[in-house]
């Protein structure tokens, strides 16, 4: 038995006594949102489809449903004028080509892929998810465009954010040899630790060692040379808290990791691919992780292309299209001349005796960097970035398997196999 | 004492509907995990929030330890989060929301329930606006917005044409903010006003979410036929247009009126409170509903672009485990408010048990 709460005198100016019917009132409208909302949703299924800009993007990128409505579908020409191979599903090219179409309504576009490399790389991302990027650096023309699987929505080349992982780290060096930075750190296999409270940065191999049970006694002391051939991650990670957020924000600031890039530009929509996220307003002790690709760092395939075509035009970064008609047009000076050339030299090392030995194609010079990002949550995404050859680039190639693993496992084949293909399409005759 | 079977039912199976909807989602198995977790949690509040107990609690020094509390939180939130997809977290991707919201209600409920001269409510104004100042500061706004309107409709409840003012503030403020919007609020307006005018950028998830509701009609393409890819994050914000798209407008009305439902039964509950003259406890439940009301009317209407998105989840229906189960907690401390221990007898005197 529980006395009965004892009622308050009641005041006479600011009373706080609620009546019933105010409850009533505060239902009454919850009921009238509800009703307004549901009317709102009738609206929309009534409206919707009279309104003529909806229901042209619902035809082009909406749901089945709707597209089985009006089956319309732009067309578009390759680079040599081959009618292009489209899917009724909105694949990331069903996206680009929308973008054209929704442009000029009617009349084919000629856009700079090539089919044949596109059906190739589609091919080699079938079964996979994740995105393809080969562009050719000195006039920047995207010359495959996939991301993969076809029927998804989510553009995972041009929209799709990830953690560039070690792939990273030729943005990294490149960045510090413009800045006049070339240290030589010790790399211990217990790794590096950016504060007194912060996890360790370690090397793949430290880990390995120690799965096995085995004694890695860490790479000593070495260059940016070796740390990018065995990509070091305890070296780029002294490297980036030594570059500091000043250093590192002007170098993101000059290469505009975080300006979206339009692709294809028309009257109507232009084809936009999502900026970088690169984490401002860091401490250096917060950019160990960043530097190594990892952290609040997320980039697209299409960025990580990008930094790699800057490294094969001596820093010179001309922006990416997939217009065939548009002229090279320089986005940025991204580095410094000298320094993308140690940075193609260290690249090439990568290839021929570091982790992108697989990838050595005899009489191409390829020069390329493995890329394995940790994502939390199952296998991590496997990256493969390269360029051929080094003394004349014609062509980058970015490949992203996601949770593929290893990225010299999972991402450097398919970036391989586009490689030997283009060599086939003579894009590296002179 | 009589048991709200109609609140118990309801929430049940807006519970179990969520949990199904998000195991389509996904493609995966349900999780029973949050529903048991969430149905201990509800029978707990029930027990815990049963008659009188809130009224005790918050008569005295509760408030301002709850208040303390809900400031803590936020304070912690500044100094320690991490911000992760533009929401700021603690560590280990602990979004606290949910608790301040609770704390927030419980709070404001024992403030204006034993407000009696000006001093007191300009007590509860200062120290509601350190609690607004946190979340604005750490860029909650979604949170801000509906912890806004719920203050708002519990003035109203507490005094009409004070509530009428606040609404209006409200109203005005939201017309201000439109017309200068700053930083990544900028976006959200303008995508709300023309959707259209940058599709596939800004545009292309309230695009995508209403090209979902318009395929999905008036009845839906059918459980498991609508095409889930085509919604983006179907699991948490967008999930009401996942559901248009499966079982459409029909659908949505469904999940909605039970939602209507539980908010019915909330404020029956609250009446009941006040009849018993246990002020803060009627606030409370009021609190509660118009949380969850404000939540559920947010969420939708910023998928249908009939307001600027907000980022706040769908109450039961949307992912996370921790909503989830708190969710269910407060609907369980409706239902323990609603236990009707001493009503009136017809002649005034109180009948005892």
């Amino acid at each position: 038995m529980r006395p009965r709460a004892k009622k308050d005198p009641p005041a006479k100016k600011f009373r706080t006594s609620p009546g019933a019917w105010r409850f009533a009132a505060l239902g009454g409208a919850l009921l009238v949102g509800v009703v307004a909302l549901l009317v709102v949703h009738g609206r929309w299924l009534v409206q919707g489809p009279k309104d003529a800009r909806f229901m042209r993007f619902l035809r082009r990128y909406g749901t089945r449903n709707a597209s089985e409505v009006i089956p319309d579908h732009g067309a578009a020409v390759d680079r040599n004028g081959a009618a292009l191979d489209i899917a009724p599903e909105g694949s990331v090219f069903q996206r680009v080509l929308d973008a054209c179409a929704l442009g000029a309504e009617g009349g084919a576009v000629r856009l700079s892929i090539d089919a044949d490399l596109q059906t190739t790389a589609e091919t080699l991302m079938k079964r996979k998810m994740g995105a393809v990027v080969a562009l050719e650096p000195t006039t920047g023309k995207i010359r495959a465009l996939v991301s993969a699987p076809r029927a998804a929505y989510l553009d995972r080349a041009l929209g799709g954010l990830y953690p560039p992982g070690s792939t990273f780290k030729v943005f990294m060096a490149a960045a510090a040899l413009s800045n006049g930075l070339e240290p030589i750190y010790n790399c211990p296999a217990s790794g590096y630790r950016s504060g007194p409270s912060t996890p360790a940065i370690c090397d793949v191999e430290a880990r390995q060692a120690a799965r096995k049970g085995r004694v890695w006694k860490g790479f000593g002391r070495i260059g940016m040379g070796e740390a990018l051939m065995h990509s070091s991650n305890v070296y780029f990670a002294q490297l980036g808290v030594a570059m500091g957020p000043e250093t590192f924000g002007h170098a993101v600031e000059v290469a505009r990791l975080r300006d979206p890039v339009t692709v294809l530009s028309s009257a109507d929509v232009p084809l936009v691919s999502a900026g970088g996220g690169v984490p401002d307003g860091l401490r250096a002790a917060q950019l160990a992780p960043v530097a190594i690709g990892q952290g609040a760092l997320q980039l697209t395939p299409l960025a990580v292309a990008m930094v790699t075509a800057a490294v094969a035009d001596d820093g010179l970064l001309l922006a990416p299209t997939l217009d065939e008609k548009a002229r090279p047009e320089l986005r940025a000076q991204a580095f410094d001349f000298a320094a993308a050339g140690r940075v193609k030299t260290m690249m090439r090392a990568v290839v021929r005796s570091g982790t992108g030995r697989a990838c050595d194609i005899a009489g191409l010079d390829v020069c390329g960097k493995t890329g394995t990002a940790e994502t939390g949550r199952g296998k991590d995404h496997a990256w493969f970035t390269c360029f051929a050859p080094q003394k004349q680039p014609r062509l980058v190639v970015t490949v992203l398997v996601e949770h593929g693993g290893f990225g010299a496992e999972a991402a450097l084949p398919v970036a391989r196999a586009l490689l030997l293909k283009a060599r086939e399409l003579r894009y590296f005759d002179s | 004492m009589k048991i709200d079977f109609q609140l118990i039912l309801a929430v049940g199976a807006l519970a179990v509907f969520g949990t199904v909807l998000q195991a389509r989602v996904a493609g995966e198995a349900p999780s029973l995990a949050p529903l048991v977790l969430g149905a201990c949690a509800f029978a707990a509040c029930a027990c815990a929030c049963a008659g009188d107990r809130v009224e005790r609690l918050l008569r005295g020094r509760g408030a301002w330890i709850v208040w303390g509390l809900a400031v803590a939180v936020m304070g912690a939130l500044l100094v320690f989060g991490r911000r992760y997809r533009g929401g700021l977290y603690l560590p280990g991707r602990i979004n606290p929301s949910e608790l301040v919201k609770i704390c927030t209600v419980a709070c404001v409920a024992a403030w204006l329930g034993a407000a009696k001269d000006l001093r007191d409510w300009m007590r509860v104004g200062a120290a509601g606006a350190v609690l607004a100042g946190a979340i604005a500061c750490a860029g909650d706004f979604g949170l801000l917005a509906q912890l806004v309107f719920t203050g708002a409709a519990m003035l109203f409840v507490v005094s009409w044409w004070q509530g009428l003012l606040a609404f209006g503030a409200l109203v005005g403020g939201f017309c201000l903010v439109s017309l200068h919007p700053v930083g990544h609020l900028a976006t959200r307006f303008a995508v709300w006003r023309d959707p259209l005018a940058d599709m596939t950028g800004a545009g292309w998830q309230t695009l995508q979410g209403l090209a979902a509701i318009v395929g999905g009609g008036v009845t839906g393409s059918g459980f498991k036929m609508g095409d889930m890819d085509a919604v983006p994050i179907a699991a948490s914000d967008f999930v009401y247009a996942a559901l248009a798209k499966d079982f459409g407008l029909v659908g949505c009305a469904v999940v909605l009126a039970l939602w209507l439902l539980v908010f019915v039964r909330g404020l029956k509950a609250a009446a009941v409170r006040a009849r018993a003259g246990e002020t803060c406890g009627a606030l409370f439940a009021a609190g509660l509903v118009s949380s969850l009301g404000v939540q559920t009317l947010l969420n939708v209407a910023g998928v249908l672009n009939a307001l600027p998105m907000t980022g706040i989840t769908l109450p039961l229906v949307s992912h996370g485990g921790s909503s989830f189960v708190v969710t269910l907690a407060m609907c369980g401390a409706l239902l323990g408010l609603g236990f009707d221990t001493c009503p009136p007898s017809p002649a005034g005197s109180p009948r005892r048990r």
